[in-house]
């Protein structure tokens, strides 16, 4: 039998072509639609004030980003200490305000459990947050380090070793690294000098192009109760404070989502409000100081 | 007293065995398809002459003259003559009786001179041919990962002379690990396959790999963009021999360049190797051993950072097929297959590594018995020890000095059993029905579960037949792998803290055959999928499977057209796939329905090879499809952290892939050309993948880092012409 190639072939691809060409506008832009959610940030860290609860609500995707016209400043704070209630206030500040305990001799407990509820705008949030047992340091690190250079920061060195106590509620350790004074660096030597502090590396690996790139403070994990401090702690030389924190669920789910200054998606599974957005956790730290000095001017 | 008329279809050149390949006693209704293995049998003949038949896509149809005589058996070895072109060669009404016989729901066997055609930067893979078909998508267009019918890649069963391989892909995705010469058949089983199948809940890749060149010693030289290829195969005692390789070699160009050692070249680098050889022990017995090995590797060295990541398969199999009598032939399998991955890396003194393997050691024999003319039957066992393994160190120096580190390791050992039985019945001239019942015990979580499978074929007229599957399919194995690439793929059992995963198909098809040579399929599915995973991602450390994954259902419907042309100077398919997928989770999208980022509502395929004359070919190929999903927000947050001035901007994600990217479409063209140098046979083709340079977008997110949210599309590869050559001698 003959092939018809114009009525069996070509009709057939015209016929599906032109369908073709309809779905193309199946296709959905990006929203511009607008769903204001509350936010709450607060982490009850022992042995420090609770000073630094944000409340705010999320802005449309079509403003800038500025805290301090996003901070709800009337909002219901209620806070307990293992049911014991904490009289909360708010205070202006220059990010746009925050709610603190009144009485600003507070200090969070460990072993202690923080329940939040928040009414904002019509919404309740709700939060609770428990910070675990202290613990102390089995050996700490060096207070100065000599900072080996770029090409020799592989290498290992037995001064970087770090270790704790182990905390049982732990699944994990956050580590932040906080550079003190990122200007300054001679007037902390044993002889003073008018040397100015830099960064260690001209670019950060993983860092460079995200908004952290320029804090202080970095942050990692540690999966048992010893790590070697490596290099890739330090961005500046000079002091620095290190922290352990052995913290609550909420806290390990809340830095596995920004800790690593990457996400550019909320994860509702890593919050730890009801009702809204955002963390209520709680951890308990040590700290020593480390001077790094620098290899060369 | 009647007969058994049995043996094996092969190439007359070559003697490698033909699989498919239709046989049938002209004048009556009796006949058979050759197995994997290349045999057919046709019992009760009545004593008498006739006239056997074979035919096979690509070869000159065959016709002897056979007597079957009252010692009641004949077995025959016949040799098929390759035809230069795919010639007009009709099958007729013998090879209707047996696709009678063979119901073979939502199979699709492409010939493998058409799959050679489909090629992306010159390298023709099998993997991206069958994203060709309806129903078979992509993640994207640099992916082989096959999601068909609504299933992810890890619910298909790959195959290689009976080898499972669990990570059948080269560059992180792109292109398969199956060198196209070393392969003579790809049986694609989009569902509702048979009980000898299980293991896995979507469908099966079934190839089968050359046997060789049982006549003389030949052999194959191909240069591409990608990578060059080499294969030789031969005689060898009483068989044959097949070894074929390939090799990228961007990193031995790119270390002949001059680089900065501040800020080198990545070196990557894959291979892979075929092999095989067979032995006949007679006219009853047969040995094969094959092998296959791949292997990608990809490092970079700098001041301050290094990693290495290598991903490989390795696997082995002995298979030996003994005919115990005409209509009793037997398969037996020995086979070991291991896949592994590991990355580690340094950087500025924090040192993590990770590896994981997966090891498969399976036993399996067969027997398929063709009772009657009307009846076949197939059982068998097949059992697995597993290995999985898994280890994650983090810490300090690096592996010469290894500082203080610590280490999560698992050791897993696992066994799994099965026996199957399935049968195939001509119950009457035009209705054939297929059962099958599947049992698997899986000895790590005690668990006993049955497959019923069961199919039937209504042959309405001459030219329709309508078909029907339904089937069980359990799946004990789990990956976790991130969708667009293969990069860090990790099998996992399931253990006592979640339960098995499960699908149920049902299948409706309509086959007709409109003209001569060409087929018309119609097929509609529904498949529900039961306990499927979604990796928990930032999970650092996992003492059960319920701690890596979170654990839902879905489903998945649609219908797909697909019109084939097998021969004549115009070959190729059109076809349109409809479908939907749907899943839910408890912990994913706040617990609501949403659908996968692989699901795509059409989805339209047209391939076409023109054969101009002995020199040229021409092919074309042009897919359409409906926009990935991609998920939007609703507003934006800041995500602080004690120390942080100010912190990170996150968008608030709206549904769950609830929104669609623009329509995908490609069009591509290859040339080819035959021709000779030093009267050795020299093909050369030329690709253009993507001839109008459509950049469809690969992934769509909020770039937050600018000072408002900044929608940023991630875009696939431009126009990429290629040329490459074969030369074979």
């Amino acid at each position: 039998m003959n092939f018809n190639y114009v009525q069996w072939l070509v009709k057939p691809l015209a016929t599906i072509s032109i369908s073709v060409m309809l779905f193309t506008a199946c296709a959905d832009p990006v929203p511009d639609d607008y769903t204001e959610e509350v936010v709450v940030e607060g982490f009850a860290i022992s042995g420090r004030p609770l000073n630094n609860i944000k409340i705010y609500r999320s802005i449309p995707l079509s403003d800038t980003f500025k805290l301090s016209s996003a901070i709800i400043t009337d909002a219901q704070i209620f806070v307990s200490e293992n049911g014991t209630p904490v009289q909360m206030e708010f205070v202006p500040d220059s990010l746009g305000g925050r709610y603190q305990a009144t009485d600003t001799s507070f200090r969070v407990k460990p072993n202690s459990t923080y329940t939040l509820n928040v009414s904002a705008r019509g919404k309740v949030l709700t939060g609770t947050a428990y910070t675990p047992n202290d613990f102390s340091w089995l050996k700490k690190p060096a207070d100065t380090l000599m900072y080996p250079g770029l090409k020799n920061e592989i290498k290992i060195y037995d001064s970087l070793n770090i270790s704790w106590t182990p905390t049982p509620s732990a699944s994990r350790y956050v580590i932040a690294m906080e550079c003190l004074d990122t200007i300054r660096y001679g007037v902390y030597l044993q002889t003073p000098t008018a040397d100015s502090n830099r960064r260690i590396r001209d670019k950060e690996q993983f860092e460079s192009g995200s908004l952290i790139a320029s804090e202080r403070t970095r942050f990692g994990f540690a999966l048992v109760s010893n790590t070697p401090t490596v290099w890739l702690a330090f961005k500046w030389f000079g002091a620095h404070r290190l922290h352990i924190y052995s913290g609550d669920k909420s806290f390990s789910d809340w830095f596995s989502l920004v800790g690593f200054g990457r996400a550019s998606q909320y994860d509702y599974r890593r919050g730890s409000i009801k009702g809204g957005l955002g963390v209520w956790a709680g951890a308990t730290p040590i700290t020593a100081d480390i001077f790094l000095k620098k290899d060369k001017p | 007293m009647d007969g058994v008329v049995s043996g094996f279809v092969q190439d007359s050149i070559t003697k490698e065995t033909l699989v498919g390949a239709t046989v049938s006693l002209v004048g009556t209704r009796l006949g058979s398809i050759t197995n994997k293995s290349g045999f057919f049998s046709i019992p009760k003949v009545a004593t008498g002459k006739y006239t056997l038949r074979v035919s096979y896509v690509s070869y000159k149809t065959n016709e002897l003259p056979i007597v079957v005589e009252e010692t009641g058996s004949l077995s025959l070895r016949v040799l098929m003559v390759a035809s230069s072109v795919m010639g007009n060669e009709v099958t007729v009404q013998a090879d209707r009786i047996d696709e009678r016989r063979q119901i073979n729901v939502s199979r699709v066997n492409i010939p493998m001179a058409q799959l050679s055609q489909i090629r992306i930067g010159g390298e023709a893979d099998i993997f991206r041919a069958l994203q060709m078909l309806p129903g078979v998508l992509t993640s994207s267009q640099i992916s082989s990962g096959l999601y068909i019918r609504g299933g992810s890649p890890d619910q298909n069963l790959v195959l290689l002379d009976g080898m499972t391989v669990y990570n059948p892909t080269h560059l992180f995705g792109f292109i398969s690990a199956f060198n196209n010469d070393a392969v003579k058949d790809v049986e694609l089983l989009k569902g509702g396959f048979p009980a000898e199948y299980g293991g896995r809940m979507s469908a099966v890749l079934n190839v089968t790999q050359k046997d060789g060149n049982q006549d003389h010693v030949e052999g194959l030289v191909g240069v591409g963009l990608i990578s060059s290829r080499a294969s030789a195969q031969g005689p060898i005692g009483n068989g044959s021999w097949f070894i074929g390789g390939r090799r990228t070699y961007l990193d031995l160009l790119l270390g002949l360049l001059p680089s900065d050692p501040e800020s080198p070249f990545p070196s990557f680098n894959f291979y892979d190797v075929n092999a095989k050889i067979t032995q006949n022990f007679g006219p009853y017995d047969k040995v094969s051993i094959s092998g296959f090995l791949t292997s990608d590797a990809l490092g970079l060295e700098q001041p301050g950072l290094l990693f290495e990541i290598g991903i490989g398969n390795k696997a082995t199999s002995a298979r030996w097929s003994h005919i115990f009598s005409p209509d009793l032939f037997s398969v037996f399998t020995v086979s070991a297959s291991n896949y592994r991955n590991g990355f580690n890396g340094n950087n500025s003194g924090f040192r993590f590594e990770i590896s994981n393997s997966i090891t498969d050691y399976t036993i399996k024999s067969e027997l398929e018995w063709f009772a009657t003319n009307k009846l076949t039957i197939k059982g068998g066992y097949e059992g697995n020890l597993f290995n999985f393994t898994y280890a994650q160190t983090t810490g300090s120096g690096d592996e010469s000095s290894p500082g203080q580190s610590s280490t999560s390791l698992l050791n897993i050992w696992d066994n799994l059993h099965n026996l199957f039985a399935q049968g195939n019945y001509l119950a009457t001239e035009d209705v054939s029905v297929q059962f099958g019942l599947r049992s698997n015990y899986w000895s790590k979580s005690n668990l006993l579960t049955f497959d019923p499978r069961a199919a039937v074929r209504v042959q309405l007229t001459e030219d329709i037949a309508i078909k029907g599957a339904w089937g069980i399919f359990h799946q004990y194995l789990r990956l976790a792998a991130a969708p667009d690439f293969s990069f860090f793929d990790t099998w996992l059992p399931t253990d006592n803290t979640v339960p098995a995963g499960r699908s149920d198909h049902y299948i409706f098809a309509i086959e007709t055959k409109p003209w001569d040579g060409f087929n018309f399929n119609v097929d509609v599915y529904y498949k529900s999928l039961f306990n499927i995973n979604e990796l928990r991602q930032n999970q650092t450390r996992a003492s059960s499977v319920a701690e890596v994954f979170y654990v839902g259902n879905g489903h998945a419907y649609g219908l797909e057209f697909f019109l084939q042309k097998k021969m004549g100077k115009l070959t190729g398919w059109i076809g349109y796939g409809l479908g939907w997928v749907n899943a839910r989770f408890d912990s994913v999208n706040r617990g609501e329905e949403f659908r996968p980022k692989y699901d795509r509502r059409h989805d339209v395929k047209v391939n076409a090879l023109f054969t101009l004359d002995e020199r040229w070919d021409l092919g074309a190929s042009f897919i359409f499809q409906s926009g990935q999903s991609y998920t939007g927000a609703t507003s934006q947050l800041m995500g602080g952290a004690p120390g942080w001035d100010g912190g990170l901007v996150m968008v608030n994600p709206s549904q769950r892939w609830g929104l669609r990217l623009p329509a995908s479409h490609q069009l591509n063209l290859n040339v080819n050309y035959k021709t000779t140098i030093f009267d050795l046979p020299l093909r050369i083709f030329l690709d253009i993948y993507n001839v109008y340079s459509r950049r469809d977008i690969w992934f769509r997110y909020y770039d937050t880092t600018k000072p408002l949210p900044e929608v940023t599309d991630v875009r696939l590869l431009p126009i990429l012409p290629t040329i490459s050559f074969e030369l074979k001698f």
